[in-house]
C-alpha cells in the first residue's frame, strides 16, 4: 500500500462507507467491490532495476534492437501479477463468503416472516391441538429440505467461484487491450509482437 | 475463441442489466482509442525530456526540420532521443515521434535510453492500467459471479431439485421427495375405506332384511290377534 495504516482507515470511511454497519448481499457486495477499488487505487508503484529492464529487453525474433513495448509489457505484466494477485484472491474469497451467507440470511427471513403469519393468522390453523399443522406440511421447514437447499446454495457459491477464478488467470489481456486494442487480443491469435510470457 | 464470446455476451448482458453503465457513451468508451498508443510514448519522451537537457545543434541540423535533444557529453545526435519539436499539430508531433522512437529502437541499443523509455513506460501502463485492470476485474465478478445468482440459480436450485426428487441421488435425501411412498400409504388407506364402506353396505342390508323380517313377523301377529 502507498499509504498509510491511518490514512487507509481514513479513506475506508470516507470512500467506501458504512465500514461499521453490518450490511449483507447487495450492499455488503457494493461494499467490498468498492473496498477493492480503493485498494487497487492505493497499491504502491512497482520499483523497476536495471537488471529487470536489461534482462526483459532481450532479443527480438525480428530484429537486435530493444522492443521497448516487449519489454515494458514483460516487467508490467510481471509487476501486475505480483502486485494483483493477493487483492484478487482476497476479493475472490470475500465476495463467496458473501454469497454464502445469502442463504442462512434468507433462511432466517423466511422463517421469521412464517412466525410472523402463524402468530397473526392463528385462527387459520387448522383446529389441531399442537398448532402448527400449516407449519409442519410446508416443506420449506423440513430440515432435511433446508439442509438439501443449504447444500446446493453452497454448490452454487463454489461453481461461480471457480468460474470466475479462471477468467481473472489471464491478466495480460488487460495489458494488450490497453497496448493493441481489443482486436489484437491474444485469444484472436493476431498478435503484433511474438510476446508469449 | 469460446472465452471471448462468453465474455462478450456476459458484458453485453451485465451492460443491459447495469443501470450506472448504460447508454450509448458505455460503448463508446468500451472501444479503444487510436491516440492510447501514441500516449503512451509520449510519456517516454516527455519524460526523457525532462531528464535529459536540450541541446539544439543548429549547426549540425541543418536539414532536420527540427531541434536535436542529446545526451550530456555521451554519444552524438544519431543514436539519442530526438522528439520532433516546434510541429503546430500535436498529432502529427506525436506520430513523428512515434516513428522516429520506433526507429531508434530498431536500429540502436543503448542502455541508459532503454532504462529510462521502458522504466517510464511500465510506469505509465501499471498506473493506467490498474484503473482500467480494477473495472474489468469488477466487471468479471459481475458478469460471472453476481448474474448468475440473478439469472441462473432459480433454474439450476429448480433442476437440481427436480433430479433429487426423481431419486436420482438415492440416499436419504430422496425420502424427502419419496412420493411412490407416499402413494403406496395413500392407495392403502383408499383400499381400507373402500373395505370399511362395502361392510358397512353389507352390514346395512343385513340390518334392513331383520327390519323387514321383524316388520313381517308383526303384520303376521297383528292379523292372528284379529
Amino acid at each position: 500500500m502507498s499509504v498509510s495504516e491511518r490514512t487507509w482507515d481514513h479513506l475506508l470511511q470516507s470512500e467506501v462507507g458504512n465500514t461499521q454497519h453490518k450490511l449483507y448481499g447487495g450492499s455488503q457486495y457494493h461494499r467490498v467491490l468498492r473496498e477493492f477499488n480503493l485498494a487497487t487505487r492505493c497499491l504502491r508503484l512497482p520499483t523497476i532495476t536495471e537488471d529487470e529492464i536489461a534482462n526483459a529487453a532481450g532479443i527480438g525474433e525480428t530484429h537486435d534492437g530493444v522492443n521497448f513495448l516487449r519489454a515494458s509489457c514483460v516487467i508490467a505484466l510481471e509487476k501486475a501479477q505480483i502486485s494483483f494477485d493477493p487483492l484478487l484472491d482476497a476479493l475472490r474469497m470475500r465476495i463467496s463468503h458473501i454469497m454464502g451467507r445469502l442463504c442462512p440470511v434468507s433462511e432466517y427471513m423466511i422463517r421469521q416472516k412464517a412466525d410472523r403469519k402463524a402468530a397473526s393468522y392463528q385462527y387459520m390453523r387448522d383446529g389441531r391441538p399442537d398448532g402448527q399443522s400449516t407449519f409442519s406440511t410446508d416443506i420449506t421447514h423440513n430440515p432435511q429440505f433446508r439442509s438439501l437447499v443449504r447444500s446446493l446454495f453452497d454448490e452454487f457459491v463454489q461453481k461461480c467461484s471457480d468460474n470466475v477464478s479462471p477468467r481473472l488467470v489471464c491478466l495480460c489481456c488487460v495489458c494488450w487491450v490497453f497496448l493493441y486494442g481489443p482486436a489484437s487480443h491474444p485469444c484472436h491469435d493476431a498478435t503484433p509482437l511474438n510476446f508469449r510470457p | 475463441m469460446i472465452r471471448c464470446r462468453d465474455d462478450l455476451s456476459s458484458m453485453t448482458r451485465f451492460v443491459t442489466w447495469d443501470l450506472q453503465e448504460r447508454g450509448g457513451g458505455a460503448l463508446r468508451r468500451a472501444l479503444p482509442d487510436q491516440q492510447d498508443i501514441v500516449s503512451v510514448y509520449q510519456v517516454a519522451v516527455e519524460q526523457s525530456k525532462k531528464s535529459q537537457p536540450k541541446q539544439v545543434e543548429e549547426g549540425k541540423s541543418k536539414g532536420k526540420s527540427s531541434g536535436v535533444v542529446t545526451k550530456r557529453g555521451e554519444q552524438d545526435s544519431s543514436g539519442a532521443l530526438s522528439p520532433i519539436e516546434d510541429v503546430e499539430d500535436n498529432r502529427e508531433r506525436d506520430y513523428a515521434n512515434l516513428v522516429q522512437l520506433m526507429e531508434g529502437a530498431l536500429c540502436t541499443r543503448d542502455s541508459s535510453r532503454t532504462n529510462l523509455v521502458v522504466g517510464g513506460l511500465v510506469q505509465h501502463i501499471v498506473q493506467q492500467w490498474r484503473e482500467a485492470f480494477c473495472k474489468s476485474a469488477i466487471t468479471k465478478f459481475n458478469c460471472y459471479f453476481m448474474l448468475p445468482f440473478v439469472d441462473d440459480f432459480h433454474r439450476y436450485l429448480r433442476a437440481e431439485l427436480h433430479r433429487v426428487s426423481e431419486g436420482e441421488e438415492g440416499g436419504e435425501l430422496s425420502e424427502i421427495f419419496d412420493l411412490a411412498s407416499a402413494r403406496r400409504g395413500l392407495q392403502q388407506q383408499v383400499d381400507a375405506l373402500r373395505n370399511e364402506c362395502s361392510a358397512n353396505k353389507k352390514l346395512q342390508e343385513k340390518f334392513h332384511m331383520v327390519a323387514k323380517m321383524m316388520q313381517r313377523e308383526q303384520e303376521r301377529g297383528g292379523f292372528a290377534g284379529q
